[in-house]
């Protein structure tokens, strides 16, 4: 069915099954909200901790970023008749994802959550490059370079600490602390929701394929700067 | 207090216009000399100390030295907001905030990668560093004009941007600017 499904605009999405509608709805609200979270609980937050003016400027703009994606996934929902207080957190009446309600305490902890979260939400968009829902298709595509780059930005930041040994140590204790959050973000593998997104073609893979995924590029991270990443209880894969 | 939220508005609004760092490198007219000792003051430094070029900001910018007055300013831009959402609300205020945020992103990024490929530097994070430091100022600005402050050292700073110009900060004991 999806296969040859393309819905162009908001008024054509209006004439789809409600089912597809509301799965639609849902994906951009959870894009709204987690975008915002991670510029609120993360990026601005993180500035203060920034040790020089170079790095709290970078940190700045890359809030303004984060903050820039919400916009993009809020217009839609607004696009969509979504009401605005459904896609502001703590707004929405939801708990957050377990990532979002851990507070950040260190440069070293921003930089970690750079490297494996945004590289969590790079896979996040990219399920979305190939979405039947067109505007959706085009907010994931206009994404993704930004994306990267904050990815970069963790890249380039864990690259730096972990020149010391007492950098290092800071960065391996932030992935223990953070690494076990960050499997969840992908949902669960018993989804419902993911059942329907991928019977639309609004997404592409199962929760499960795209966390082992994850895992696996994860990994293949850390050990570059010779790091490693904690066990996992078994249920925080499931 | 009464909140000036039109001088927000004011400042999002002519973020596309402003001819942001298209002054690097050339002499400071003065003008810009005023207004970098308004700035200065608000750190207790006094002196001006002319930056170079790129090269030298990003050298000067990469110094642990600087992130304390950094520091001062978040804190202080937060007094500046909590007064500002105390006298005219949340979401008045932290909605016409945010517009300055959505009008800085675009021209601020896409001037600072001229002004760096001016320079012949290609860096994608250096020009978002530039970015950042001018929307920040905006930012700030518009905090301090809202709480009617308009000789605040924020607004200062902000009016170097809005020259073309990159104010750094202090800096051993002078204010930074190129």
């Amino acid at each position: 069915m999806s296969a040859a499904l393309e819905v162009k605009t908001a008024a054509d999405l209006a004439q789809q099954p409600q089912e597809y509608q509301d799965a639609v709805r849902k994906i951009i609200v959870s894009h709204a909200i987690n975008e915002l979270y991670g510029a609120q609980v993360f990026d601005e937050p993180a500035v203060a901790y920034a040790p020089t003016p170079y790095w709290k400027w970078l940190t700045c703009r890359v809030a303004m970023e984060e903050y820039g994606h919400h916009v993009r996934f809020f217009n839609l929902g607004v696009d969509l008749g979504v009401p605005s207080e459904k896609m502001i957190p703590a707004r929405d009446g939801k708990r957050p994802l377990s990532i979002f309600e851990t507070p950040l305490t260190s440069w070293e902890e921003f930089c970690v959550i750079k490297l494996l979260g945004d590289m969590a939400e790079i896979l996040q968009v990219e399920d979305l490059l190939h979405c039947t829902y067109v505007p959706l298709r085009n907010a994931g595509r206009a994404t993704m370079p930004e994306e990267r780059f904050h990815a970069k930005f963790g890249e380039d930041s864990v690259g730096e600490l972990v020149q010391t040994p007492e950098g290092k140590a800071k960065v391996q204790a932030a992935i223990d602390a953070i690494w076990p959050t960050l499997p969840a973000f992908f949902g669960s593998s018993k989804s419902k929701n993911n059942e329907i997104f991928r019977k639309w073609g609004i997404k592409q893979r199962t929760n499960e394929e795209m966390r082992a995924d994850y895992v696996e590029r994860a990994q293949a991270l850390v050990a570059k700067f010779g790091l490693t990443l904690p066990e996992l209880p078994a249920d925080v894969l499931a | 207090m009464t909140v000036d939220l039109d001088a927000v508005r004011a400042i999002a609004s002519a973020m596309r216009a402003r001819p942001w760092f298209s002054r690097l490198g050339v002499p400071l007219g003065e003008d810009e000399r005023a207004l970098a000792r308004a700035a200065a003051a608000g750190y207790h430094v006094v002196g001006i100390e002319v930056v170079a070029d790129l090269p030298a900001a990003k050298a000067l910018a990469l110094e642990p030295a600087g992130a304390p007055a950094a520091d001062a300013d978040a804190v202080e831009a937060r007094v500046l907001r909590d007064r500002a959402v105390a006298a005219a609300g949340e979401q008045r205020v932290l909605g016409d905030l945010s517009s300055i945020v959505d009008a800085a992103l675009e021209p601020t990024i896409a001037a600072a990668r001229d002004a760096l490929a001016a320079a012949g530097i290609v860096s994608d994070e250096y020009a978002r560093v530039l970015a950042g430091a001018a929307a920040l100022a905006a930012y700030h600005a518009a905090l301090a004009k809202a709480c009617g402050m308009p000789d605040h050292p924020f607004v200062a700073i902000d009016a170097l941007f809005a020259r073309g110009r990159w104010p750094l900060g202090p800096h051993a004991g002078r204010f930074a600017v190129l």
